[in-house]
């Protein structure tokens, strides 16, 4: 694995990377997966994997991330956290590098009807306060992300019911609507992450909780002061259930510039950076004991159009757009062709692929200019895309696409939004009026289930919908597909809405997938794929003994 | 400079001094500013960018916007795209030409709104005095406690980012550098007995502000002037650099460095050309500004800057 | 003199009063929803109003400034809008940070300043000046994260001299601090001791122009002693007016040098706060940035009453 530079792969060959990769994977990852979630029978340990023997179980690997701002699983800030959150508090199920569901502090589930879910808990698991993981626990844990005031992930459990604990280690999920699928998925995420309830009412606050002492079952225990989106320490804790992954004496996360990440990881002062622009890929060539890893990634970058503004109200004008815009052009600039562009949302082996939609959208301007006529502009229009201020890369993004759409009489102009406002302002407050926002560079974080994916962007309902219109006829194919028990009518149904989602163009469509790019010196292990900072899998990383380079 | 050297080392051998005494006020200045080489050359190379950038359509090898393709980006020096092109493969020089005109614009407009503003507010304090000398003095005093660039970053805050609220709040934070300047020159004006003079004979307010207080006044304020823009175009690639000024299309030096850092692993000219830019004509303002106050001489300026 | 002092601080009191009403109004027109930033991207409308409610978002402003103030004097100003973590807190652990490497940067900068300015003065007119006058001209022509940026490349990177990123306290170990400290001390003193020599030359090429100077000079006194006896210390009246202003500078100076050596102190916090419209950590800033910077505006009218005797009387 030494300087192993995967950098000029395509797309197929890393995915095909992975699939040979399955069987070795030492971390829970949530990312780059290629097959199916399975709705069938799981057991087995998370700890399968062969021991790593040259793992110092006392090392410190200094990671250049830390974008918490929120270790209250119920209260989400921002979407990168639960990279920090993983550390201290396990899920019940996780999402392999593979994206198959596997389990963790649940050992098997049940589908009893399409409206009961048992799930059965390993046994003789502690938190780390020395109280029991059991049954109670969960359902005082998923009661409170469902009722609690200060939840905002009451949305992603929409489908939940209540939860009863049958017994010491069985759990009884009652659904108001037939998805398992999407329960699952979740159980596996935000609201499936399991802290002590003992200590979480023994605390003063739940605030004071989460901010100073939170308490899960995880691999690693918090120790020092935690700094929300700055610095944050975990040291490994003995008490551990899993002891064949290999894991680490504590991280260091530090919250480091984007500029600065390569600067970092040259440096002696850290272990693990995630690199965010491809362009300082080539900052790293003369580092001989850094090693970068290149894979694609879940994170999208995708142009937003709002189809309740003029003039894309037409569905016409969408599709001039998705002619009109050389993705290929876009994507090779934007991560120095590392990556090929994207049409569709899932890519080929993820659960939402639909092979017909690969040739949908060439870039054809002359077709656009066509469309543009029939839709009443033959000599275009102009309209105002918004970017974050301090968004460097969403802003080259944005330089392309308005030198690309002037080709086809297209202007479009640029205004800026404070980039911590770019979501209330893509999203209003109130969710009876709609965003006055036209269009814009935005991305979007693909997920295993296809449910959690498209059900808050295309619904009315949802919550980053930039419109707040529904595509029609998406709702009953979500139905269909939640309640979908077998594999290959989930797969049929999901393909089915990606076709329905790009035929109307609603919310804009995908550019490419970032890259997510690691860069780490040569003594860590355990990185089977490279992962965006967002989320990214800290378990299962090892630092060697004596910092000796990993053979690879 | 030149002219300091012999009347501090002799008084008895002043070569400059029999034709600079037989000069008076702005063509002695002149005179003097002339004999100081370095301040001739930085006043040479600020016109020559001021025309480039006043003549930046008409002299730009190509359209700064105007993208190339994939493997024509970070391109080197050539004869079609003489500073090379940048991560979209555009032609360098021509964003650079395009880039100073809108730094030289925005600058001078801040320094012009400031000079203004503080113009004001200097003569209506000195001259006023009383209740009005105070409260514009507190409101002075309250804005120079406020640490200028937090002061400008809270203003585009409120304005939103972009050149031309970038450059209301720096023109916001000049203000009272050039009000409390023209103040101290109108308050040290008013006592001389000429002005004393003029009001005993009956001469307007308006004719005293603009027959003594002018006049007087407008020395220091060149030199301190020549120095802001100096540092305005620092201030102005600072906040480039915290994405709070121009939007693209646009291109101001600050943002091309601001690119530039962006892809300093990948070519590292992209930091040097506008930065060394930025630097020098900045550095030209503040030769040209100590040329000037040499030239002048101390006793016209009336104590430090 | 004591009287002198008193009165200084009792005209800044209504200054700062000032300033907080400024910050306040500045910060109540930021555009956006704060409640968004606190509830989460994806919360609910009843979600976000709660927050509002919570928050008292809704209030009118003379009566969230009547309330903020007087918290503020009690050393309560408030929660962090994004982190929900209180200010006061934040600027307590912050304000030693910045000040430690500001203060670092002052006397670099003054030590430098005040030895290039002499050695300028000195030769003023030669070759070692116009060298050094070429240095002190780049100094302050230089942006300063173009300097930090060099810095970090040559002294961090290629040659590992020094940390790039992060601050270790000075009480935890001054080896330590000073390693970390040094480059962002360097990038914060290098405009200012440009400032405090040129400053400090003109002064100097100014008093030895006076007609009792060159009487000195002529009865055959070095220039050297003329300038340690006595014209430095007339020059150095309008170069400590200089340094106090530059005081507050370093502290602006401070958000681009923390930004991007990785320290978090104020600069870092302010700059966090205006990206994120986070309105009580702009309204603190401002307002103890000012209160710091009027109160080195009043040590310097002391240090300059008590150096210039004619000023007290005033």
């Amino acid at each position: 694995m030494t300087k192993r530079r995967t950098a000029l792969l395509g797309f197929a060959a890393v995915f095909a990377i992975i699939a040979g990769a399955c069987g070795d994977s030492s971390e829970p990852s949530g990312q780059g997966g290629a097959t199916s979630t399975t709705l069938g029978v799981a057991g087995g340990t998370v700890g399968t994997t062969r021991p790593v023997i040259d793992a110092d179980t006392t090392a410190i690997l200094r990671y250049g991330s830390m974008q918490a701002n929120s270790l209250d699983p119920v209260l989400q800030k921002t979407p990168c956290e639960i990279t920090q959150m993983r550390l201290l508090y396990d899920t019940l199920f996780y999402y392999d590098s593979s994206g198959k569901l596997q389990p963790m502090l649940a050992t098997e589930y049940k589908l009893d009807d399409p409206l009961n879910l048992t799930v059965k808990l390993r046994t003789g698991v502690k938190f780390q306060d020395g109280t029991a993981f059991n049954a109670e626990a969960v359902k005082f844990v998923i009661d409170r992300a469902l009722t609690d005031a200060t939840s905002n992930i009451k949305g992603t459990l929409y489908m939940l019911d209540s939860v009863t604990a049958v017994d010491e280690t069985t759990v009884r999920f009652k659904m108001k609507s037939a998805a398992g699928g999407p329960l699952l998925a979740q159980l596996a995420d935000r609201p499936g992450l399991m802290y002590s309830p003992t200590a979480l009412k023994a605390a003063a606050s739940p605030t004071d909780f989460f901010a100073k002492n939170p308490v899960g079952s995880g691999m690693y225990k918090i120790t020092g002061e935690y700094r929300p989106i700055e610095s944050m320490s975990v040291r490994s804790w003995d008490g551990y259930w899993d002891t064949t992954t290999p894991r680490l004496g504590g991280i260091d996360m530090t919250e480091v510039k984007v500029d600065a990440l390569v600067n970092a990881i040259k440096s002696p002062q850290f272990d693990l950076v995630p690199i965010d622009a491809a362009s300082q890929v080539a900052g790293l060539k003369d580092a001989t004991d850094v090693v970068v890893k290149i894979d694609p990634s879940i994170q999208l970058r995708t142009f937003l159009i709002n189809a309740t503004e003029k003039p894309f109200d037409d569905v016409k004008v969408r599709q001039a757009m998705a002619y009109g815009i050389d993705r290929k052009a876009v994507t090779d600039v934007m991560t120095e062709g590392l990556v090929g562009p994207r049409i569709q949302w899932y890519p080929k082996g993820f659960v939402g692929y639909d092979a017909a939609l690969d040739a949908i959208y060439p870039y054809d301007v002359a077709k656009a200019k066509q469309l543009l006529t029939e839709a009443g502009f033959p000599n275009g229009f102009t309209f105002n895309a918004v970017i974050g201020d301090t968004s460097t890369s969403y802003i080259q993004q944005n330089e392309l696409i308005q030198a690309q759409l002037k080709k086809i009489g297209v202007t479009m102009n640029i205004t800026f939004v404070p980039t911590a406002q770019t979501v209330p302002t893509f999203y209003p407050t109130d969710a009876t009026k709609k965003s006055g926002v036209v269009a814009g560079a935005w991305g979007a974080n693909l997920t295993f289930d296809p449910d959690a994916f498209f059900r808050p962007r295309y619904l009315a309902e949802g919550n980053t919908n930039v419109g707040r219109d529904e595509l029609a006829g998406l709702r009953d194919v979500l139905t269909q597909a939640a309640a979908a028990a077998d594999d290959a009518t989930r797969t049929k149904l999901y393909a089915q809405a990606s076709k329905l989602t790009l035929d109307s163009l609603l919310e804009g469509f995908p550019l490419f997938s970032v890259p997510a790019i690691q860069a780490y010196k040569n003594y860590v292990g355990g990185i089977t794929v490279a992962e965006t900072r967002c989320p990214a899998t800290l378990r299962g990383k090892y630092i060697t003994k004596g910092k000796v380079a990993v053979k690879s | 400079m030149t002219s300091l050297v012999p009347r501090l080392d002799s008084i008895a051998t002043l070569p400059t001094l029999p034709k600079a005494a037989q000069l008076h006020g702005w063509r002695r200045t002149w005179y003097r500013f002339r004999q100081r080489k370095s301040a001739v050359i930085a006043l040479a190379f600020v016109l020559l960018m001021v025309l480039i950038g006043v003549l930046a359509p008409v002299l730009a090898p190509h359209d700064p916007a105007e993208q190339g393709g994939f493997s024509e980006r970070f391109a080197g020096f050539s004869s079609d795209h003489w500073l090379g092109t940048d991560h979209l493969a555009r032609d360098v020089l021509s964003r650079m030409m395009f880039g100073l005109r809108t730094s030289l614009l925005a600058c001078v407009l801040a320094v012009v709104i400031g000079v203004t503003a503080g113009f004001i507010i200097g003569v209506l304090s000195g001259y006023v005095g009383g209740f009005v000398d105070s409260l514009l003095m507190r409101l002075v005093d309250g804005i120079l406690s406020i640490p200028g660039l937090l002061m400008v970053m809270a203003i585009v805050g409120i304005l939103g980012p972009g050149l031309r609220n970038a450059m209301i709040g720096l023109s916001v934070v000049f203000t009272p550098v050039f009000a409390r300047l023209v103040r101290g020159q109108v308050l040290s004006t008013k006592e001389d007995v000429y002005v004393e003079a003029a009001r005993v004979m009956g001469a307007k307010d308006s004719r005293i502000v603009f027959r003594h207080i002018v006049p007087n006044s407008i020395a220091p304020i060149i030199v301190q002037a020549l120095m802001t823009m100096g540092l305005a175009l620092l201030v102005e690639g600072t906040l480039a650099y915290l994405g709070l000024s121009v939007k693209p299309p646009k291109t101001s030096l600050g943002s091309l460095l601001q690119q530039g850092f962006a892809f300093k692993e990948r070519s590292q000219r992209m930091i040097w050309l506008p930065g060394l830019a930025i630097t020098t004509l900045s550095w030209a303002f503040n030769v040209i500004a100590d040329g000037l106050r040499d030239a002048i001489g101390r006793q016209e300026i009336g104590g430090g800057a | 003199m004591g009287q002198l002092i008193l009165r200084r601080f009792l005209q800044a009191i209504p200054l700062i009063f000032l300033v907080s009403v400024a910050a306040f109004s500045l910060t109540w027109l930021l555009p956006g929803d704060p409640a968004y930033a606190i509830a989460g991207i994806e919360a609910t409308p009843e979600e976000a109003a709660a927050v509002r409610a919570r928050l008292n978002l809704d209030d009118p402003a003379y009566e969230r400034y009547g309330r903020w103030l007087g918290n503020a004097v009690q050393g309560d100003f408030g929660k962090s809008v994004l982190t929900d973590r209180p200010v006061a807190a934040e600027l307590k652990r912050r304000l030693p940070i910045t000040a430690s490497i500001a203060l670092g940067a002052f006397i670099m900068a003054v030590i430098i300043g005040a030895l290039i300015g002499v050695l300028q003065g000195a030769f003023a007119g030669r070759i070692p000046d116009k060298v050094l006058l070429f240095f002190v001209s780049l100094g302050l022509s230089t942006p300063q994260f173009w300097i930090a940026t060099l810095l970090i490349t040559y002294f961090g990177v290629k040659w590992q001299l020094f940390p790039v990123l992060g601050y270790v306290s000075f009480a935890d170990s001054p080896a330590q601090w000073l390693k970390f400290a040094f480059l962002p001390m360097l990038t914060l003193a290098i405009f200012t001791w440009s400032e405090v020599a040129r400053q400090l030359r003109t002064g100097l090429v100014g008093v030895l122009d006076q007609d009792y100077v060159r009487a000195a000079r002529a009865r055959g006194i070095s220039n050297t002693r003329i300038i340690g006896r006595h014209a430095l210390k007339n020059a150095a009246l309008p170069t400590i007016t200089i340094i106090g202003v530059r005081l507050g500078f370093l502290l602006a100076g401070s958000v681009i040098v923390e930004s991007i050596f990785g320290i978090h102190g104020l600069g870092d916090y302010a700059l966090t706060a205006i990206q994120g419209r986070d309105v009580p950590i702009i309204q603190a800033v401002v307002v103890i940035s000012a209160g710091v910077v009027l109160t080195v505006g009043v040590l310097v009218d002391i240090a300059y009453a008590f150096l210039n005797p004619k000023v007290r009387v005033r």
